[in-house]
């Protein structure tokens, strides 16, 4: 059959989305797919950290942050979680932690009505399945930000460590990859990283001093820092 | 840690690409500067001649190295003297056309020392000079070299007019004071010869000879008065009845002792005098005449003047006067004494005629040394005289010569140009260096960049420096973003190549037209 390819994973979500009986989205952005010689090597470069990560043994809660902002921690996180979700028999989530600038929603191209701020904040706590959404990505998840008050913190909230609790309960096999804030807000990523089984560290290629990385380097905890990808590498 | 070369090249090359129209807008700029400034550039034309020459000095020759002529200023200095002389100036001012505002003095000294500025006067090797000016305009470059060159080379005909018309006086004069010298030498000697008439190269050895002679006259005299007074005293003994005398008074001893005394005399003289001289050439003479005589008189027999015997026993007194022999004793006696007056006076006479002969000589001496000073010093006058006396006409000659100007001192080698082109750093090279800065600039700075900033470039100061595990490196994805960027970049650049392309050709073709 002669579909485009949009329509093609539009069905893949549609049975995974139906199958869980999540909402249903349709991406504009460009995932990771195997049509490109560089997309190639970038699909071979996630699977690499993916087998890393794996060996490692840890709990399978990644985190993954950057140095500086932008650095493509998003990018990384969501592609990372496709890559699990691409094994056969996989689940994988990513949850989107970074509320200064949330951006696996829009990423995704997934609506951001509910997200994790509701069950952080919300008095009535809404159940884990109302926030996790489906995504294009067969076998992927993602629970985005929902709405974002900049006054409010998020992170030092006390539900936070009970919503990864909840998660891994609902989707036990799943891999989780959180979406955290560039390693500058120091406290939330050490809070965050604490829940975390790993953390990988998103360099970007021209754009973060040696000094930068090293301060990064001690925010981490040393035991968990599974390593550092090193991002938009020019050919 | 430092990336190889294949990982910074590969770098840089990233670079420029993400950067383009960055580069591109700095060459842009760069670009655009440099037309400006090429295009204000003062233009400068420059006229040049060339002068050969050819003699540089005119008494040298003519005095064959007698006066020294050193070249003791630079020949370009005496030429530059020439050009930048007052009325080369004034000449050049006023055709120049820069009188035409009627600058006060002040700006015109100025204005004089601006062009002297713009001057260049330069010799090359020994025999040329170039003038070379610099104008903005390019029909007054060609003018005012032009000016330069005739003024020189009307000034230098001058004054090598000048200098051989000196030359010439300077020669005339010293023939003139060496003739007058020669005059005098001549009259001295004619004065001379005239006061010393009998000063006559011959009569110094004709008086010679006659005091020879003389002397040897003396001599025999001397001799005669020797031998009469020898005969007066045996006379006289022989009257008195004196007969023992017997002397062997020989003639030759007589002789003898004479050259004796005049031997010495000899030898004394010649320690003071040299043997030609009068006095001890007349004593040789003598001397001689008396070894002659002595000579001669040897072959006689000596004569011996002995008494008779049987004289002494003669006692009477009275009656021996009386004899006959007496008498004739007597007789003789007085004829003797007679004959011995005469010698003495012929001897004194002839003794005087002697001294006077010997005077002579002396005088005639003296008199010669000072006579051969004086021909000395005429002839040495005369060979000068001549020579400057040929001098003088080739003096002359050169005079003629440099008056038709047959010969010459400088000559114009190249006349000056009109120069066609402007010299120096041209729009064209401003431009050239524009074009070169603006492609070196951003590529340089984006090496500074890549070398010097600190941001991570290369995966390997992550695992080396920083020590921390790479887990993979992501190539840059052809996300639709980044296409769309690349893509809106690319569009920009060219459309900047073609803007800039655009500029030059305009730019270019401005130029090429005259029109800016």
């Amino acid at each position: 059959m002669n579909m485009p390819k949009e329509d093609i994973a539009k069905r893949d979500l549609v049975s995974t989305a139906q199958e869980a009986g999540l909402p249903v989205h349709v991406t504009g952005r460009d995932l990771i797919n195997r049509q490109t010689d560089r997309n190639e090597k970038v699909f071979q470069a996630f699977r690499d950290i993916r087998s890393q990560i794996v060996r490692r043994g840890g709990t399978k809660l990644t985190m993954v942050s950057s140095v500086v902002d932008s650095a493509g921690a998003t990018f990384v996180s969501v592609n990372l979680a496709t890559t699990f979700a691409m094994q056969v028999g996989s689940q994988a989530i990513v949850v989107d932690c970074n509320f200064g600038e949330p951006g696996v929603g829009e990423f995704l191209g997934l609506e951001n009505e509910v997200g994790l701020s509701d069950y952080l904040l919300e008095a009535e706590k809404p159940a884990i399945r109302d926030i996790v959404q489906a995504t294009p990505v067969r076998g992927m998840l993602a629970v985005t930000t929902g709405t974002v008050d900049d006054l409010t913190e998020h992170i030092t909230s006390p539900r936070l460590p009970g919503f990864f609790v909840d998660l891994q309960d609902a989707f036990p096999s799943a891999h989780i990859i959180v979406d955290a804030p560039c390693t500058k807000m120091a406290a939330d990523v050490r809070i965050l990283s604490s829940y975390c089984g790993q953390v990988i560290l998103v360099v970007p290629y021209g754009r973060a001093t040696a000094s930068r990385v090293e301060d990064a380097k001690k925010t981490i905890d040393g035991e968990k820092l599974a390593g550092v990808v090193f991002n938009q590498q020019p050919g | 840690m430092n990336p190889n070369i294949e990982q910074f090249a590969r770098t840089m090359l990233h670079e420029l690409n993400a950067k383009k129209c960055i580069v591109l807008g700095v060459f842009a700029v760069v670009s655009v500067i440099a037309m400006i400034i090429g295009n204000s550039l003062p233009k400068q034309y420059t006229s040049s001649s060339t002068i050969l020459v050819e003699r540089r000095d005119i008494i040298g020759p003519l005095m064959d190295g007698a006066a020294e002529t050193t070249d003791v200023r630079d020949l370009s200095t005496i030429v530059r003297e020439l050009a930048f002389s007052r009325r080369s100036m004034e000449t050049i001012l006023r055709e120049g056309g820069w009188l035409d505002d009627d600058p006060s003095l002040v700006e015109q000294e100025l204005l004089m020392q601006d062009i002297q500025d713009a001057t260049k006067i330069d010799k090359s090797g020994s025999n040329l000079i170039f003038i070379n000016y610099k104008d903005s305009d390019p029909e007054r470059a060609y003018l005012v070299t032009r000016l330069y060159t005739d003024w020189v080379i009307q000034e230098s005909a001058k004054a090598k007019q000048r200098e051989s018309e000196r030359a010439f006086e300077f020669i005339d004069k010293q023939t003139q004071e060496y003739h007058q010298k020669l005059l005098q030498a001549e009259e001295a000697l004619k004065q001379f010869r005239t006061e010393n008439m009998e000063a006559l190269p011959e009569s110094a050895s004709e008086v010679n000879s006659r005091a020879t002679k003389l002397s040897r006259d003396i001599e025999q005299v001397r001799l005669e008065l020797a031998e009469a007074e020898v005969r007066a005293t045996s006379l006289e003994a022989q009257l008195n009845g004196e007969a023992e005398i017997t002397g062997n008074l020989t003639r030759e001893a007589i002789i003898r002792e004479r050259i004796t005394e005049l031997q010495k005399e000899l030898d004394t003289l010649r320690l003071s005098y040299y043997d030609t001289y009068p006095d001890i050439v007349v004593l040789r003479g003598q001397i001689d005449g008396l070894m002659e005589k002595l000579a001669s008189d040897s072959s006689n027999e000596s004569l011996v003047y002995s008494m008779p015997e049987g004289t002494e026993e003669e006692s009477s007194d009275s009656a021996a006067v009386f004899s006959p022999l007496y008498q004739s004793l007597r007789s003789e006696l007085s004829k003797n004494q007679t004959l011995q007056q005469t010698l003495k006076t012929r001897l004194r006479e002839m003794e005087t005629i002697l001294q006077t002969e010997i005077e002579r000589g002396r005088r005639i001496a003296d008199s010669e040394a000072e006579q051969t000073e004086l021909i000395r010093d005429y002839e040495v006058n005369d060979d000068i005289y001549q020579d400057l006396l040929k001098r003088r006409e080739r003096a002359r000659l050169s005079m003629n010569l440099s008056k038709e100007e047959q010969g010459f001192a400088m000559k114009l080698q190249e006349p000056p140009a009109l120069p066609l082109a402007p010299e120096g750093i041209r729009f064209i090279h401003v431009v050239a260096a524009g074009f070169v800065v603006g492609i070196g600039l951003p590529i340089g700075l984006l090496f500074l960049l890549v070398r010097f900033d600190p941001r991570i470039r290369w995966e390997r100061r992550i695992s080396e420096e920083l020590a921390l595990p790479v887990l993979a490196a992501i190539p840059l994805m052809d996300t639709a973003a980044v296409k769309r960027r690349r893509a809106a970049s690319t569009a920009t650049f060219w459309i900047g190549i073609a803007a800039v392309t655009g500029i030059y050709g305009t730019v270019g073709w401005l130029k090429y037209n005259g029109m800016i």
